[in-house]
């Protein structure tokens, strides 16, 4: 292989205009629209059409800095989710023509709200929160219109970060079909806090429980990522903390237990802030307060790796 | 084309953004072959460096090949993200600022990057940190810009699997021509492709074709007739890895030479030829140095070696084909000729004379004056066999291969290793290679060298899958080929259905022709729950540019009640507080039957009702009120607005005489009365009626409407009696 065929790393910028530090960066279902949010505030969405990138508006509510953003499946219309400092969820909705609407204000919470996540679509239209006061809500969203909240002791100090588990059980190889969502389904997430724990929580007949507490880290963990599904009998979870380590937590079958895998022996060199895995489930990027992010994948043997290019 | 125009300071533009991979310690290389690596093979100025290097690493110095090991990990990077601002370790440990990443939620090479902040600005000051509010758009993939070829191939690769169902492919014979067919389709697919591409991409598919061709002539025909594998070889070194032209530098040393006998780059070029067989290019480069002398003058030196030059070039035309049925003897005949002469040969000039029989000591297959003369691993491995072991098998080489490599090592690039494996017969290895070069090829020659049983030795079925599924994957994010990596999916059994299960719904679709195919593929493998949730996708879309009709549509297609109704209760709430019927067109461009969902149903029959009035055709009005009421279709706070319905048409029967309604449904809108005073739906029922009576009384000037339906009971009673005056 060449060397100039291994240099395939297109990069291109996009200038947010925000006024402030950005928090969090969510591409749409389709990779079509980009929602930013600031400490200025505000939410931005960008229409991304190939190689134009479009500003086309800039959503203002919140009292504080805005956290996360996260955008709901197509199917049940433009739907952004974002978090606040002020300790605030909104839910936006786009009613055509770029005319966004705030359509829910959820204010259970009594500190600031540091990450939202929307379920698989499998489950219908359900929104995770984690927040500063300790505790995790559920949103759903019901065919009258209504919601319905369900708030959750999670993690002394606070909660950090939420993620959903794949809607389908792993080793399912044929997903959930014939129009019955609620067969083969999971419907669970993972928190992780202030308390250095990683949570697994489950619904079941008696509503949302606290499943397996997943103990590893050292100090706060900052960030928790559940791994896409494609078939495979195993589960994967990362997590990754303040004690500048990531964990991926394995589960080989849905009756097993979580094991604990270190992603390298030897800790990164600052903080690790952020985890997120690709669409298929087999690259695990990683981003470290030393301005690094680094990509790994499992080999046969069982441990990670650096991502490899022959030639790099 | 952009919608805006290019001053529009709300059009992002691109910023340069640099990745910096550290720079590559070459001294980690332990050896580098004499031989330069594929791609640099094609070029003619890449010879002189080659010598060079063959100078400074030795001959001889190269390891047993399977020793020797590319150190592949050595080679591993961080992908260090530096955007264009002075940072350093401390500086970020410090600062309110981090690094985050997410990956693209449809493609598994792209992933986004931004610097983010880690606490909120109220509690940090402003020189905690430099702004930087850009968000960058990273991949590690290739752009597929090779449409045609992989369009192209994939019919190939669709044929190759229709190929294992045919009459021919059980025929062990017509098997091995079936796949030497497709074999030769996947590489004129190649070399048409190489034909229109850049540089950069040029040496990818180079090194796919000689890996491929490779393949073919080592696997692919294994008829224990066949004979012409030293031969096949020599034209693969030949067209895959062609002796490059002379340089400049040896041309001006030709050109310059008072007597090209005496020349080493003459010689040079010579063994080269022969070493290649390629031998009419020998042989006149041979006549070339023939001098034409007096036949009547006595023997001198010049006849003499123009007669050593004749029989060399006798010998070498009368080398026998391999192909012929008397090969054995021809062979032992030939050597021995080749013997005599050698021997025959007493120069002066003992330069001359070392090359003349170098000359035919390579052609009698000697070892080391083919090994010394050679350049790279891969020229003496051929030269050997073509010279010495004609004949061999393809399972034979990789004895020959123990003297080739105490005197050559091999590139670590991934092209020299899969060759070197391909000759070893360790397929399995190979293609770890491959994936290094091209996940088409890996992909493509994985699935064929399965369709020859060598699946044994590649490893388990699901191996094949997972290379078909990496080629697939960016492939069903692009724009124009996404039905091929969908295609391709199809080709997989046991992944393959999951993989279009999650794939499928992340195609985005703009229009309905591209959403009709999609929804092909969900019907094409069975995925029913998939289909609806597209379904509903394009309903909601419609909806959200209040395009009424096609929403519907898209909610009955994918059986969407819930949102039919809100839909439905939509345009009653509009009636309810307008009077006016929204929905006319709305209805008409749907198509409604008996099947069709019940709020949709209600809202077709209601909307009939509305024309049949206006067209007064009040009978039949009449009948459909009926029949909304009887079926229980409509939402049952609506039951009382069509009560109310029922008023002017039953004055108007019992003013014309007409019979528009019979007793018994008097009796059932009797019953309905009961049923809409029910205190189940007092509140919503009685809200119905203060906002109709907004307009039915004031603005309209129908009569005066109330909660407790008393203008309906009213009615009812006098069209009771008018009903009993008609019987009499």
């Amino acid at each position: 292989m060449s060397l100039e065929k291994s240099k395939n790393y297109l990069h291109q910028g996009l200038e947010t205009h925000h006024e402030d530090m950005v928090h969090d960066a969510q591409l749409d279902y389709y990779g079509l629209k980009l929602a930013t949010c600031s400490s200025d505030r505000t939410i931005k969405i960008f229409d991304l059409d190939g190689e134009d990138r479009r500003e086309v508006e800039t959503l203002k509510g919140h009292e504080g800095p805005v956290w996360r953003v996260d955008w709901a499946h197509p199917k049940f219309g433009v739907i952004l989710a974002s978090c606040s400092y002020d300790g605030k969820v909104f839910i936006w909705k786009d009613h055509g023509s770029g005319s966004w609407k705030k359509i829910k204000e959820h204010s259970l919470h009594t500190a600031s709200v540091n990450s939202v996540a929307w379920g698989p679509h499998e489950l219908g239209p359900i929104l995770a929160c984690a927040s500063s006061d300790g505790k995790v809500s559920v949103l759903s969203f019901k065919d009258d219109g209504s919601w319905d909240a369900t708030v959750l002791d999670a993690h002394t100090i606070g909660a950090n970060s939420v993620s959903w588990a794949p809607a389908t059980i792993p080793g399912a190889l044929v997903q959930v079909t014939g129009g019955a969502p609620n067969v083969n389904v999971s419907k669970r997430f993972a928190s992780c806090g202030c308390d250095n724990l990683v949570k697994i929580w489950a619904y079941g007949e008696d509503g949302w429980k606290e499943e397996e507490v997943l103990e590893g880290h050292t100090d706060w963990v900052r960030d928790v990522s559940w791994a896409p599904n494609f078939g495979l009998p195993q589960n994967y979870l990362a997590s990754c903390s303040q004690d500048k380590t990531v964990i991926v937590w394995k589960k080989n079958s849905p009756t097993s237990p979580w094991v604990k895998i270190l992603l390298k022996p030897e800790k990164f060199l600052d903080v690790v802030w952020s985890v997120s895995w690709s669409t298929s489930g087999t690259i695990l990027a990683v981003a470290s307060g030393d301005n690094k992010v680094t990509l790994w994948q499992e080999n046969l043997k069982g441990e990670w790796e650096k991502v490899q290019e022959l030639d790099d | 084309m952009s919608l805006f125009s290019e001053d529009d300071t709300k059009v992002m533009q691109f910023t340069p953004f640099t990745f910096e991979p550290p720079p590559i310690d070459y001294s980690q290389f332990e050896g580098v072959s004499s031989f330069p690596s594929s791609t640099q093979f094609y070029e003619e100025s890449a010879n002189a460096e080659t010598f060079l290097k063959e100078d400074v690493f030795d001959k001889g110095k190269g390891r047993q090949a399977e020793a020797y090991e590319p150190n592949i990990k050595a080679q591993k990077q961080i992908i260090y993200l530096n955007p264009p601002l002075v940072y350093d370790l401390d500086y970020w440990s410090n600062s309110n600022q981090s690094t985050g990443v997410k990956f693209h939620p449809t493609r598994s090479e792209d992933f986004t990057c931004y610097v983010f902040g880690k606490e909120p600005n109220e509690k940090v000051k402003k020189e905690d940190y430099t702004l930087d509010t850009r968000v960058y758009n990273c991949s590690l993939a290739n752009n597929i810009d090779s449409r045609r070829f992989y369009n192209e191939t994939f019919s190939i690769f669709r044929e190759a699997s229709r190929a294992t169902s045919s009459k021919e492919w059980r025929e062990k014979s017509s098997r091995v021509k079936l796949l030497c067919d497709i074999s030769w389709s996947y590489v004129n697919a190649i070399v048409k492709h190489i034909n229109s591409l850049q540089e950069r991409e040029l040496n990818t598919f180079r090194d796919m074709m000689s890996i491929w061709e490779l393949c073919r002539i080592m696997y692919f025909i294994k008829s224990e007739r066949y004979q012409r594998l030293s031969t096949d070889l020599v034209t693969w070194l030949n067209e895959c890895y062609p002796l490059g032209a002379l340089t400049e530098e040896e041309l001006n040393e030709l050109r310059e030479s008072p007597n090209l006998r005496n020349t080493v780059v003459f010689w040079s070029r010579l063994y080269k030829l022969i070493l290649r067989g390629l031998f009419p290019q020998a042989i006149n480069f041979l006549r070339s140095i023939l001098i034409p002398v007096e036949s009547d003058k006595f023997i001198n030196r010049e006849i003499v070696i123009n007669d050593i030059i004749q029989s060399v070039i006798k010998c070498i035309k009368a080398r026998p084909k391999i192909s012929s049925h008397d090969t054995d003897l021809a062979w032992r005949n030939w050597l021995s000729q080749c013997s005599q002469l050698q021997k025959s040969i007493i120069l002066e000039n003992k330069f001359l004379e070392e090359s003349f029989v170098k000359i035919l000591k390579i052609l009698a297959g000697d070892p080391d004056a083919i090994l010394s003369k050679s350049s790279s691993w891969l020229e003496g491995l051929i030269a050997l066999i073509y010279h010495k072991y004609p004949r061999c098998a393809s399972s034979d080489i990789k004895a020959i291969l123990g003297p080739i490599f105490v005197r050559f090592s091999v590139y670590p690039d991934a092209t020299s290793q899969v060759l070197k494996r391909i000759f070893y017969q360790r397929i399995d290895d190979a293609l770890g290679y491959c994936k290094y070069i091209d996940p088409w090829l890996l992909s493509h020659l994985m699935d064929l060298l399965y369709k020859v049983d060598l699946d044994e030795k590649i490893g388990e079925k699901s191996f094949r899958e997972r290379c078909l599924i990496n080629f697939a994957e960016p492939l069903l994010t692009h724009s124009t080929l996404w039905q091929i990596g969908f295609k391709y999916l199809e080709h997989c059994e046991i992944y393959g259905k999951v993989y279009i299960e999650e794939f499928i719904g992340k195609i985005p679709f703009d229009n309905e022709r591209k959403f009709e195919k999609i929804l092909k593929i969900c019907e094409d493998n069975g995925l029913i729950f998939d289909e609806k949730c597209i379904t509903t996708t394009m309903g909601t879309k419609y909806m959200q540019i209040k395009r009424y009709g096609s929403t519907m549509i898209y909610y009955m297609r994918a059986g969407k009640d819930e949102n039919l109704k809100t839909i439905c209760n939509m345009f009653l709430t509009q009636y309810v507080e307008t009077g006016k019927i929204t929905f006319e067109e709305v209805i008409d461009s749907i198509p409604v039957d008996k099947d069709s969902n019940e709020s949709v149903n209600f809202l077709s029959r209601y909307r009939l009702y509305h024309s049949l009035i206006q067209d007064e055709f009040f009978h039949q009005a009449a009948q459909v009120l009926v029949e909304c009421l009887r079926s229980e279709i409509s939402p049952k706070e609506f039951w009382g607005v069509l009560l109310f319905h029922t008023v002017p048409l039953m004055k108007l029967g019992r003013r014309k005489d007409i019979k528009l309604f019979e007793k018994i449904h008097i009796d059932e809108f009797e019953h309905y009365c009961t049923q809409v005073l029910d205190r189940k739906i007092e509140d919503s029922w009685i809200k119905l009626v203060q906002r109709m009576k907004r307009w039915h009384y004031k603005e309209c000037g129908y009569f005066n409407i109330s909660e407790d339906l008393k203008p309906v009971k009213i009615e009812i009673e006098r069209y009771k009696k008018f009903l009993s005056k008609l019987k009499r």
